[in-house]
């Protein structure tokens, strides 16, 4: 091999590795769903081949499936709402502690993470279910329990707890780039320190919310294990949807079908904040 | 008295003294550097002025009102950082209108004000410019632009020149000086550079270890340096021993002295070093002082080649005594 054609093809058998396993272990079972989910159902004769657009004409025309999709995405936006409230000053406070706090509390922060998520969900319904820690304690002292398991409330409350740490990371990577001095020229300039928080710190991390959003929301809407334990089947999103017409009710194409159209709204909200973000922010922040 | 007083300022971190025993007096109008090598505690003095750090003893007082008590965010002092710490979220003219916004100036004021701001610092036309998209020396404009708008009563910079390259810092200086005559504002600046100090202060005050070492006018200062540190600091010396007493040290500035032929002058020596400056020569010459520098006005080709023997002579009258050993 020449050299110039050595440089050349360089990065393509570089890649090759990497191109294989993403091959193997994501788009061949990708294209598998996709042709699953045009294939139909028979509770007597099983899964048949073929094609059609039923699954998908079901499910659009279904009041059923438009309650647990507006669910879904309700609650990627209010838990990626929160996220941005809660972890936006956390990473704030977090940055400006002093040596070692900053890092105990970032492993505080980052640690659950080492956790799995149906572990720490379990701690909530230990500690909120109807025999919980704390509805005990309160019939105890004779007041009323506290309903969490079960209801929306809770879901959501659980999925800020397992999400809020990606979205101070993301903050955070982008606060340690911003010049500390802008803050006390501020200051310096009249501000007062709300004002110095929101009109100059919060638009210099605008690309860290963004960001974290962006994880936020994907992971909250394709979240599986939270939903399934606390919301239960009352209160079904896409992804325990899709779980139950795999394993229970066993209508493969349907859950494909499911499946596939969550994709494709992920991806639809994932693109346009994308293209919202370039936009916006493209002159500023290169 | 001064319009700008700090008294017996210091500031401690944890054990470590930054600044100490601080004293300084500015008036209305002037124009004062605090000159000294990195980490002699300039900025930490700048940043309890601005209110940014809490002086550990010590008074600062405007106009005889106490500014320790008072937020930085209404001390109305405008300071131009290191790092410019312009805002990358917003537009030149959005950096300007900051503080007057800050202030609830109305819209229309506020607009004649950051025009005519940006007229004194030349950046019309860049108005609608991020900070992003400007050369050093622009940012530092719209740093100073920003600065001023507010009209403070007391300007402050931190080696504002520091990131700038040399043609450039000569230029801004100069600009600087006039913006800061006609606008009659009251300014400290810190600086490790003392061509800048120089070329810029109606008074320096030389630091060393967080104490100021000699206070005034730069020609004062430069003619009488009152101990080594200074005499070297400020432009290069010549230090001899003092004949009178053992322990101390007479200075000699380079361009007081006169290459003189072999066998003449005060001291003998061989030159070890030439180096041609433009508008001047300079020797290094071996004598049994140790090395001596000579400048010489280029009025010709050099005076002495390598390894010449020639004569050092120079008058008394510009012989400066040192205090101490520092
Ligand atoms: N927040 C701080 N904590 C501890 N030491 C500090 C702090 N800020 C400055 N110092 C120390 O104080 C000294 C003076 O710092 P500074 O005022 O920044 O010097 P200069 O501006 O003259 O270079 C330095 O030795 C520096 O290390
Ligand atoms: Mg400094």
């Amino acid at each position: 091999m020449t050299p110039a054609l050595y440089r050349r093809t360089a990065p393509y058998w570089l890649s090759l590795p990497g191109f294989v396993l993403f091959a193997v272990m994501l788009f061949v079972p990708l294209v598998m769903t996709l042709l699953l989910s045009f294939y139909s159902f028979d509770y007597t004769a099983g899964i048949q081949t073929g094609f059609s657009w039923h699954n998908y004409a079901d499910v659009v025309s279904d009041d059923y499936f438009h309650e647990i999709f507006w669910r879904t995405f309700r609650y990627g936006l209010i838990v990626t709402l929160f996220c941005i409230v809660i972890g936006v000053p956390e990473a704030y406070i977090l940055n400006r502690m002093r040596a070692p706090w900053r890092t105990i509390s970032l492993v505080a922060i980052i640690g659950p993470l080492l956790i799995s998520v149906v572990v720490r969900t379990l701690g909530w319904v230990i500690l909120m279910g109807n025999n919980g820690l704390v509805n005990t304690g309160l019939e105890r002292i004779g007041l009323a329990k506290i309903p969490f398991i079960y209801t929306e409330t809770g879901v959501i409350v659980a999925l800020i707890h397992v999400m809020i740490p990606f979205m101070i990371i993301s903050v955070w990577a982008v606060l340690q780039k911003v010049d500390p001095a802008t803050e006390n020229a501020a200051a310096s300039l009249g501000a007062s320190q709300p004002k110095v928080f929101f009109r100059v710190v919060v638009p210099q991390v605008i690309p860290g919310i963004l960001s974290g959003s962006l994880i936020v929301f994907s992971l909250t809407t394709s979240a599986f294990a939270t939903p399934a334990i606390i919301g239960g089947r009352r209160l079904k999103v896409a992804s325990t949807t899709i779980y139950d017409e795999f394993l229970n009710t066993l209508e493969w194409p349907l859950g494909a079908a499911i499946a596939i159209i969550l994709l494709l709204g992920i991806m639809a909200v994932i693109l346009g904040w994308n293209r919202l973000i370039e936009r916006r922010y493209a002159q500023v922040f290169q | 008295m001064g319009f700008l007083q700090l008294t017996s300022l210091s500031k401690r971190f944890g054990t470590f003294t930054a600044v100490e025993d601080f004293n300084l007096d500015i008036e209305k109008g002037e124009f004062v550097s605090l000159l000294g090598p990195s980490g002699c505690g300039k900025t930490t003095t700048l940043q309890m002025i601005a209110g940014f750090l809490e002086p550990t003893a010590g008074r600062i007082t405007v106009e005889g009102e106490d500014l320790v008590a008072i937020p930085s965010a209404k001390r109305n002092i405008g300071i131009v950082f290191q790092s410019y710490a312009l805002f990358p979220h917003l537009t030149v003219a959005q950096n300007i209108a900051f503080g007057l916004e800050m202030r609830g100036i109305t819209a229309m004021e506020r607009s004649q004000r950051i025009a005519r701001a940006i007229d004194i610092v030349h950046l019309k036309g860049f108005e609608a410019r991020f900070p992003k998209q400007l050369s050093g020396g622009q940012q530092q404009r719209v740093a100073l632009a920003r600065a001023i708008v507010i009209e403070p009563r007391i300007l402050l910079l931190d080696e504002p020149m520091s990131n700038l390259d040399a043609k450039l810092r000569e230029d801004m200086q100069l600009e600087l000086r006039q913006i800061q005559q006609e606008l009659g504002i009251t300014t400290l600046l810190v600086t490790h550079d003392q061509h800048e100090a120089m070329a810029l202060s109606d008074r320096i005050a030389v630091m060393q270890g967080g104490r100021i070492v000699q206070i005034g006018a730069p020609y004062e200062i430069y003619e009488n340096p009152s101990s080594r540190f200074v005499s070297t600091f400020l432009g290069k010396s010549n230090l001899l021993p003092d004949p009178a007493q053992m322990a101390r040290q007479i200075s000699l500035r380079p361009e007081k002295t006169r290459l003189v032929p072999a066998g003449q002058g005060k001291l003998q020596g061989r030159v070890t070093a030439c180096i041609f400056f433009g508008a001047h020569w300079l020797y290094q010459v071996d004598t049994d002082h140790g090395l001596l520098l000579a400048y010489e006005q280029n009025l010709g080709a050099a005076r002495a080649r390598n390894g010449e023997t020639v004569g050092i002579d120079w008058d008394e009258a510009h012989l400066r005594h040192l205090e101490g050993q520092e």
